[in-house]
């Protein structure tokens, strides 16, 4: 062997110690969380006393959990379908390279997502105190359409991209109108966009602790229950158990998302190349 | 074949910022005449096609279709389909779906609908291309689906956009004559866009040529190529040699004209050709290569000699280029090679005699 097959060895070894810890850094933090849902024991602490499934059963008897968990499923649904349809009609004009002031208009349409939520969540309990709106689940959907269209309109543009709208032209020369035009040809060719786009928002809605703490007025959700629960230590595990299972869910959905865009691209219309 | 005017286009005009795209276009055609939109890409032929289609609105005039006013009309109101440049086949639905995609707005029945579906890919040939989608169709057939989608709407005008520009040379001139045949057959009219000056001439019952919004001229395929009406279509159509003269004399139909590189010329007067000439005034001279005749020995009519400079073997045929006195490009000659060659070939650098008829002289009026 000789010495420059050693060291490309070495280097191999390292960069997989290198991956190794990569990954560890990531999910470890994320891996305790389920591990200690299943410990029998108040305290979090190593080593692990034994295995239990009681939190998770106090978990599902608690009324005001349920609760909570229903409003933060009431408000993502209402806000994902909200923000994805707004970023439907937003992408679709977007995507129009015609359109003037275009690139100007993009920018102000992800601008929310570098506003620190806290001072969002701040600006909006001050709009909605003065325009005399009650606190209320309402106003917590209003705050979260307002986080979600930006990625809304990401995932859409995304799929929009390369979209063929000779497509939409030939659907009105064959006599189509508008509405059914887009009933027949674009909502079909964006379906796997929409859909993802849906997953995403409904994410986005459910993880926000910062905008529904500062609007939810006496309607908690699920984070913000949450992070209530945490003054009382004896609720620990079971809020470990939630977080469990919410993280489950959601990587769930997040791979499903991710799954179905994949798909999507796959026969997305593109404009062909011209040899002209 | 053309019976009055069954598509009458008067003094249209669309401006896209600062630029004329349609510039006072006024023209007519007739019921089942294949039209073509000739000109290089930006002289609005394709802005023209989109508003007969509707998919434009023109700032000015208007556009009539078997005398209705079809001016502000959407697309899916006019009796007009098209035929995208991309082809635009829905890449969501089936051959089968995407020719009858048109029908269900109609209301047509659907056991009416599958009969003429069926009818549809019959007349593609694509009778088992059914089921096939989009992405699973080669140019050709992609082409053919565009076409049977719109043909099927039975519409009164069928318009397309450079229908053929996507394909390779080979299959090109094979869709050329299916689409003439296809013309002749259903017997609509088709208005058709092109920037291939030669496929405009194979195809067309008439070709309007274009350039910066205008129309330079309108003619069939043979007049536009024969006579054509400015420097512009000349150049624009095929090849074509030009000489800076002045008239000399006009006498018995006849004109003399003086230049400096074909000598004193005799050409005469046709009804096709450019109007009014004075006397002393310039006028430019035109004459395409495969009517000038190269020779060694001095031939018996008029003729001018020069050195060969290039010579090129194509084939079926022979280009040449020429230095003559008095001419600042050289001159091209054509011949075909339609007889084996007898002597030595003409080799660059040999003083040749260039000679040619008198009719085939076309007259312009000069820059």
């Amino acid at each position: 062997m000789s010495a420059r097959s050693i060291s490309r060895h070495r280097r191999g070894t390292g960069l997989f110690v290198y991956a190794v810890l990569y990954l560890a850094f990531l999910y470890v933090p994320v891996a305790l969380l389920p591990l200690f849902s299943f410990n029998d024991s108040l305290f979090i602490a190593f080593p692990l006393s034994g295995f239990t499934t009681k939190w998770y059963a106090e978990m599902a008897a608690d009324q005001a959990m349920h609760t909570a968990l229903l409003n933060t499923l009431r408000v993502g649904v209402v806000a994902s379908l909200a923000s994805t349809v707004l970023g439907l009609l937003a992408a679709k004009a977007l995507s129009h390279g015609a359109l003037p002031g275009r690139s100007l208009l993009l920018s102000f349409a992800s601008l929310p997502l570098f506003i620190p939520e806290i001072v969002l969540g701040i600006a909006l309990l001050m709009l909605m105190t003065g325009l005399g709106i009650p606190l209320s689940l309402m106003s917590v959907i209003i705050g979260h359409v307002l986080i979600c269209l930006p990625f809304a309109i990401a995932v859409l543009m995304a799929r929009f991209e390369g979209f063929d709208f000779s497509l939409e032209e030939a659907s009105r020369d064959l006599g189509e109108d508008g509405w059914m035009t887009f009933w027949r040809v674009t909502f079909p060719l964006v379906l796997p966009g929409i859909v993802s786009s849906l997953l995403l928002t409904f994410i986005v809605s459910f993880d926000d602790f910062m905008i529904a703490f500062f609007l939810c007025g006496t309607d908690t959700t699920l984070p913000v229950y949450i992070f209530g629960e945490l003054r009382f230590p004896y609720k620990l595990p079971g809020v470990l158990a939630l977080g469990a299972t919410i993280l489950i869910v959601s990587a769930a959905l997040v791979l499903l998302a991710e799954w179905l865009r994949r798909l999507g691209a796959e026969d997305a219309p593109r404009v062909p190349v011209l040899a002209a | 074949m053309e019976s009055g005017d069954f598509i009458r286009i008067e003094a249209v005009s669309k401006r896209y910022g600062a630029t004329l795209a349609v510039d006072q276009v006024s023209l007519s055609i007739g019921r089942g005449e294949f039209f073509s939109l000739l000109g290089p890409s930006g002289c609005g032929k394709t802005t023209l096609l989109r508003m007969i289609g509707g998919f434009t609105l023109p700032d000015e005039g208007s556009i009539l279709l078997d005398g209705e006013d079809v001016t502000e009309l959407p697309p899916n109101k006019r009796p007009t389909n098209m035929v995208f440049q991309s082809y635009a086949i829905f890449p969501h639905l089936n051959v089968r779906d995407n020719i009858g995609y048109g029908l269900r707005s109609e209301g047509v029945a659907p056991a009416e609908r599958d009969a003429r579906v069926a009818e549809a890919l019959a007349m593609i040939k694509l009778e088992n291309y059914g089921e096939r989608r989009a992405h699973q169709l080669s140019g050709g057939e992609r082409q053919r689906v565009a076409l049977a989608r719109a043909l099927v709407k039975r519409p009164k005008v069928l318009l397309l956009d450079e229908p053929l520009g996507a394909l390779d040379k080979r299959l090109r001139e094979a869709m050329q004559i299916e689409l003439r045949e296809l013309q002749r057959e259903v017997g609509i009219s088709f208005v058709f866009v092109t920037h291939d000056q030669e496929e405009a001439l194979s195809m067309s019952d008439r070709i309007a040529v274009m350039e910066k919004g205008r129309i330079l001229q309108i003619a069939d395929p043979k007049t536009l190529y024969e006579a054509p009406n400015s420097r512009a279509v000349a150049g624009f159509i095929g090849t074509m040699n030009f000489f800076d003269g002045r008239v000399a004399a006009i006498a018995n139909g006849t004109l003399r004209i003086d230049t400096p590189a074909l000598g004193t010329l005799e050409v005469p007067l046709r009804a096709s050709g450019v109007g009014s000439y004075d006397l002393g005034k310039p006028v430019l001279v035109a004459i395409r290569p495969e009517k000038l005749s190269l020779s060694r020995e001095a031939p018996s009519g008029p003729s001018v000699r020069g050195r060969l400079t290039a010579a090129a073997y194509l084939g079926d045929r022979q280009q040449f280029q020429l230095a003559v006195e008095g001419s600042r490009v050289p001159v091209a000659v054509a011949a075909q090679n339609a007889r084996p060659e007898s002597g030595a070939p003409f080799a660059p650098g040999e003083n040749l005699h260039v000679s040619w008829s008198p009719e085939a002289l076309v007259l312009l009026p000069p820059d």
